[in-house]
């Protein structure tokens, strides 16, 4: 049966922009502190650091320019809940991806505007024309935050210094007042302007941290499972799903890029429909016990 | 597979964000850290401020420059810099920040941050007078 409509509080939404706010929020003071009076180093709450310094520390005992013991133990405090949790730094946590979905809801304001009626008309056209073009050039472009993490671990490890500030947005976030013409500015200028039309483009295409995150993750037995005798197939957690996985092909949520919002869960019509497991046994293989055995027949 | 009970989910943040916190916190307390603390924004001035300072005539990061050097672009007055950090006053000024924070076995970045706020000072006032003309 499906279940009446969720109030307020009984949807994850509601907990994860909570959490997502306090993130956001105590990163932000930081940042203000960091930009406006040098105060404090914002840089160092980035978990990405501590991957960034972890060789040099390891060998030398000494931490990487801009990094400290914070940003390593950010991240090994990561890697762990990682691989306990699967990916909910992405959904839950990161300011950057708070901030594309602020962008986001804005550009969804901006759009539903009666002025901007037939623009966003011929937009939602142009994407369903173009579909099946656009789905493999953003299933291609996803791979380029593998490749960007490979090369930034190997440059910053052999050169003992971060070859990344040029090109992160998060320094071209902190050089803002300075304007600096980088490449990381020309990201991060790319990113509110791609924010405005479509989920998280920095997490999709950019992220070294993401990536990070996705490869650690698949070595976590968590998954996000799917009931098959209750799925109806009405696909509206495909349509939740801000990265644009296909949940609704699938018994279980092994995508590599699924952050675990749990947008999914609130959308489904179905109480039960979708759950979290760990060891789902489509992905480990381990016996599935049929009805009459579970029935003890 | 071991289904996890459905409120699992309304916890979920709030397990990810107290583990985190927590880390950051407890790393705090042992001062090799300069995100919570006032001082100066890391050991060659914010990142963001070095193209600044640049045009102060130091081509490398503050660290790496003499301490004579820096007390000549910043115009800083070398007793009272040098009282600040607790250094003699015969200290060579030859010595580059880095080999004096070695010297001065300043292990913690907040000691380091200590250093370098009469620099932080003197540059704020610089940005100040130069904001106000």
């Amino acid at each position: 049966m499906a279940k009446a409509k969720k109030k307020w509080y009984q949807k994850v939404s509601f907990y994860r922009y909570l959490t997502q706010g306090i993130v956001f929020l105590f990163i932000l003071r930081f940042y203000l502190r960091h930009v406006l009076y040098m105060e404090g180093n914002v840089e160092e709450f980035c978990p990405f650091g501590g991957l960034e310094t972890l060789f040099s520390y390891a060998t030398t005992g000494t931490y990487l320019k801009q990094t400290s013991a914070l940003n390593l133990a950010l991240f090994g405090t990561l890697i762990f809940l990682t691989l306990l949790f699967r990916n909910g730094f992405c959904g839950w946590l990161c300011p950057i991806g708070t901030a594309q979905e602020i962008i986001r809801a804005g550009g969804k304001g901006v759009g539903g505007l009666p002025i901007l009626k037939n623009i966003n008309k011929n937009y939602h056209k142009f994407l369903k024309k173009h579909q099946t073009t656009l789905h493999a050039i953003d299933l291609q472009a996803r791979k380029l935050k593998y490749l960007a993490l490979f090369i930034v671990v190997a440059a910053t490890w052999f050169t003992a210094d971060l070859v990344i500030r040029d090109y992160d947005l998060i320094v071209a976030l902190i050089r803002i007042l300075a304007f600096p013409l980088t490449i990381g500015l020309a990201i991060l200028v790319l990113t509110v302007a791609l924010s405005l039309f479509m989920d998280r483009p920095f997490c999709k295409y950019f992220c070294v941290m993401g990536a990070t995150i996705n490869l650690v993750g698949k070595l976590s037995p968590l998954r996000i499972v799917k009931n098959e005798e209750k799925c109806i197939h009405c696909s509206l957690c495909n349509k939740a799903c801000p990265m644009k996985i296909d949940l609704c092909q699938s018994n279980k949520i092994d995508a590599i890029d699924c952050n675990h919002c749990f947008k999914c869960i609130d959308a489904c019509p179905y109480e039960d429909g979708l759950s979290l497991a760990y060891l789902p046994s489509e992905i480990y293989r381990l016996p599935q016990k049929t009805t009459n055995e579970r029935l003890g027949g | 597979m071991y289904k996890l009970p459905h409120k699992f989910k309304y916890f979920y943040g709030f397990i990810l964000l107290t583990t985190i916190f927590a880390t950051a916190f407890l790393v705090n307390l042992t001062g090799n850290t300069t995100a919570f603390s006032g001082g100066g924004a890391s050991s060659d001035l914010a990142g963001g401020d070095y193209d600044e300072i640049r045009g102060k005539g130091l081509e490398a990061p503050v660290g790496k420059n003499t301490i004579g050097a820096i007390i000549a672009a910043f115009e800083l007055d070398k007793e009272e810099f040098f009282t600040a950090i607790g250094l003699p006053l015969d200290f060579p000024e030859t010595e580059t920040m880095v080999d004096t924070i070695t010297k001065h076995k300043m292990t913690t970045y907040k000691k380091v941050n200590g250093y370098l706020k009469p620099i932080k000072a003197k540059y704020d006032q610089i940005r100040k007078e130069t904001a106000a003309e």
